[in-house]
């Protein structure tokens, strides 16, 4: 008898561990425009902060939920607990001054081993707060700025923040950009100097504990005109039974001829609200770089977004996403091209199994000043189940002729053919599907510096049995 | 209403998931010249056949099929027998004249292994803002193939509304050959249910918009059949303000394994003031099978163009060259020599 292939969910151990929160401080839960006040009290906002939560609330009440994705009836704003300060009062620099729970848990998760081996900087969020943040020496001398966005919010890089702050991706946006105008709490803020070249990455890993409670992070990050700077993002929570939200917010400015890389492996666990917001924008000449591992969380909505302003601006997105058992994961990218000779390149890969839900979205437009621009899209989807479903959604606008707009979409199944060639090869049946599932996915990992890349392949942990069919 | 609803709806603001228009409500049926061959029985009145008791669903969707039915008109039904192959084409040529809201409804059911050509000619004479709404309904059993090939050549002061669904039995096909010349606003939708075994929907759609005209298009092809096959291509030439979306659907649902699906679109620009969507969506709820989509949009690949210019052709006549071959590759889908002959006449006149 025919038994049919079997792939394994990833395999999620060494994120599925908790401590209790009893130390920590809360508001309570829900969202109302006193949490909001209590939120800018504790994060002693300046007053413009302050008012621009309280009318970020009230867009969020205004705005409808949105009505063409997954559904989120499962999550209740009314449950959610929006700000959660770990039992450590302050950020600290030095490593050994975190709370011992909070160093566990980031030991764990590789991240001290991680900076040491090939990291110019860290920071590492626990739940509403940045609990550790550093860069090295050399990397600071050179100009370069990473802290928590707080401490900018009042330091020297104050005005810096007012102009930026929510400009890419203002509160208006949808409702959960609206969310997180009101009640967003740590994250980072970068800046890296004209002509400055980073090396190594930058990596800030946000971490949520707390059960029943979202996380709201901003992350602002400058790359001025020929700078270079690879930014790494991780994220990932224990599993609880009842919802958590993460409605993050991520703004990237490109200058002129600058290029950030912007990486992220998100491992959120199946209990998770994921509806994160993304955006660049790119100077002449500029370029954006994302790199997208989606493994984790109960819902997603993620689609990073590339405004290409600049003559030449470029933009690659470069995509994986795995939907297990009970995932609904609608991710893709948009790219809006606004001046002359932008060009962007979509490459996605999809893996759905055990009943999990893979959408690609994305949305390309071509404005009427796009002279001579180029954008190809090409997303690729493997059904490796048939208790599985692969949705592939693209937009194409296209408002000048002088531009070449591509697109391919392929939606399939592991080929027998394929399976039976490697195994004539020497290979198991395992092996063989374990091998064109790993390459499958090979166009993130590829992208992704050595260390990333393992983990990468480590989390698709595909344990294959069975013979064709 | 709202028609060519997409099947599943992004984001709103890209204002692609419905078309909301403002019809008028038809106030009279169309008349129009038929040529109806031997073989073909013709009835008054909707629900034919054997498969009569099956639910179409159209292409432009539930809200206009509604609206159609509440204006009160009755179809013409077409029945053709077991193992009938009929040779001739049933034509039909409308001439669509004045102010009015004419109205066309059409049922064809065809029995096993029957075969039937229909091709409908939508044209006018005048410059009067008409509206004409056309809709085909088919239901083909085992073995049966049918072929609808229309060709629109309405002036630009027309609107036309044209709709499209059926069903599809075991080794039964749907061949659709669309050519779309004309008319201000075209709304087009089309859906074919492949519910049996080895059923087939060959679609091809070639269309060549200017000025301020706009076409607005919606293609489901639905497989619930084992082994079932879609190929819808579109190809089309936009210039002036012309607004074009195009919808395409590969629905694969469960069940439905060993199906294929193919959907492609080229689209050449000429000018930058026209607005081109393209929404092609493959959805997909079972394992075994394949779906693609590929699509080409822009202008002409500049060797093209040097390559022309060093044989003496300038760019403008390179350009009507493409945009003729364009409509050429649909068109010589075409069998009927005829009809070809007619789309050439009218590529001639533009």
């Amino acid at each position: 008898m025919k038994e049919k292939t079997h792939v394994d969910d990833i395999d999620r151990s060494i994120y599925d561990f908790r401590f209790e929160d009893k130390d920590a401080y809360k508001v309570s839960e829900g969202l109302t425009e006193d949490i909001v006040l209590k939120i800018s009290e504790e994060k002693n906002d300046p007053e413009w902060m302050r008012d621009f939560r309280l009318k970020s609330l009230k867009l969020y009440n205004e705005i409808q939920v949105p009505d063409w994705g997954p559904s989120i009836d499962g999550l209740d704003m009314d449950n959610i607990v929006t700000y959660v300060r770990p039992n450590t009062e302050r950020m600290h620099t030095d490593w050994e001054d975190v709370p011992d729970d909070i160093k566990d848990t980031f030991e764990r998760l590789g991240i001290p081993q991680a900076e040491r081996k090939s990291l110019a900087g860290v920071g590492a969020q626990y739940d509403s707060e940045l609990v550790y943040h550093n860069v090295k020496d050399e990397v600071a001398k050179s100009g370069v700025v990473y802290t928590d966005i707080e401490s900018a919010l009042r330091g020297e890089y104050a005005d810096m923040i007012k102009e930026k702050f929510m400009k890419i991706v203002p509160p208006t946006d949808h409702k959960f950009a609206a969310l997180h105008g009101a009640v967003w709490s740590g994250g980072s803020f970068v800046y890296v100097p004209k002509g400055v070249h980073l090396d190594i990455p930058l990596q800030s890993y946000f971490r949520l504990n707390a059960k029943g409670a979202g996380q709201f992070e901003h992350t602002l990050i400058i790359v001025d005109e020929g700078a270079y700077l690879h930014f790494i993002e991780g994220c990932s929570a224990p599993k609880y039974n009842v919802a958590n939200l993460h409605a993050g917010c991520v703004e990237l400015y490109v200058g002129k001829n600058a290029t950030l890389r912007y990486s992220t492996i998100e491992n959120w666990s199946k209990n998770m609200y994921n509806l994160n917001t993304k955006r660049a924008v790119v100077e002449e000449g500029g370029k954006i770089e994302w790199v997208s591992g989606s493994f984790g969380s109960h819902v997603s909505y993620l689609y990073p977004m590339s405004v290409l302003n600049g003559k030449g601006a470029r933009s690659e997105f470069t995509g994986v996403t795995f939907a297990g058992e009970g995932q609904d994961l609608d991710t893709g990218t948009k790219v809006v091209h606004n001046a002359e000779n932008t060009s962007s390149y979509v490459n996605t890969r999809s893996i759905s199994k055990s009943g999990g839900i893979n959408t690609f979205r994305s949305s390309v437009v071509i404005g009427p000043n796009a002279h001579g621009s180029k954008s190809a899209v090409s997303c690729e989807s493997l059904m490796v189940d048939n208790e599985s479903r692969s949705d592939t959604i693209p937009s194409m606008d296209v408002r000048c002729a002088d531009a070449d707009v591509g697109h391919e979409a392929k939606i399939g199944r592991i080929s027998d053919e394929t399976v039976f060639y490697l195994m004539s090869r020497g290979l198991s049946e395992a092996d063989a599907r374990a091998l064109i599932v790993r390459g499958f996915a090979d166009n993130v990992s590829k992208e992704l510096p050595l260390e990333y890349a393992v983990e990468m392949n480590n989390l698709i942990s595909l344990e294959m049995k069975g013979s064709i069919g | 209403m709202k028609i060519n609803r997409l099947p599943a709806p992004t984001w709103n603001r890209l204002k692609v998931n419905a078309t909301e228009v403002n019809a008028v409500r038809p106030n009279k049926a169309a008349g129009y010249e038929e040529k109806l061959p031997e073989g073909v029985d013709k009835i008054h009145g909707r629900g034919i056949g054997p498969l009569s008791d099956v639910t179409i669903k159209t292409g432009l969707g539930e809200e206009f099929d509604k609206f159609i039915e509440d204006a009160g008109f009755k179809p013409e039904g077409y029945v053709v027998s077991d193992e009938e192959k009929i040779e001739t084409p049933l034509y039909q040529t409308f001439d669509v004249k004045g102010n009015d809201a004419s109205v066309a409804l059409f049922d064809y059911s065809l029995s096993d292994n029957a075969e039937l050509t229909v091709i409908q000619i939508v044209k006018d004479e005048d410059n009067e803002s008409g509206v004409f709404f056309v809709q085909n309904k088919y239901r083909l059993s085992k073995g049966a193939k049918l072929t609808i090939v229309q060709i629109q050549t309405l002036s630009e002061s027309k609107e036309f509304y044209n709709d499209i669904g059926g069903y599809v039995s075991d080794d039964a096909s749907f061949n659709l050959i669309q050519i779309v010349l004309g008319a201000k606003n075209n709304y087009y939708g089309a859906n074919a249910c492949l519910a049996g075994k080895n059923s087939a929907l060959n679609l091809a759609v070639a269309y060549s918009l200017k000025n301020d005209e706009l076409l607005d298009m919606n293609y489901v092809a639905d497989h619930n059949g084992k082994n079932s096959e879609s190929d819808i291509k579109a190809n089309g030439v936009m210039q002036g303000r012309a607004n074009k979306l195009f919808r395409g659907t590969i629905d694969f649902h469960k069940g439905c394994a060993g199906s294929k699906g193919a959907e492609l679109e080229d689209v050449l620009l000429i000018d930058d003031t026209i607005v081109n969507k393209t929404v092609p969506l493959i959805l997909c709820d079972e394992e075994d099978v394949e779906g693609a989509h590929g699509a080409t949009i822009g202008r002409p690949d500049e060797s093209f163009l040097f390559y022309m210019g060093s044989r003496g052709i300038p760019r403008e006549e390179a350009y009507e060259l493409l945009k003729r071959a364009k409509i050429d590759a649909v068109a010589n889908l075409i069998e009927d020599e005829k009809t070809k002959t007619y789309i050439a006449e009218c590529l001639d006149r533009a």
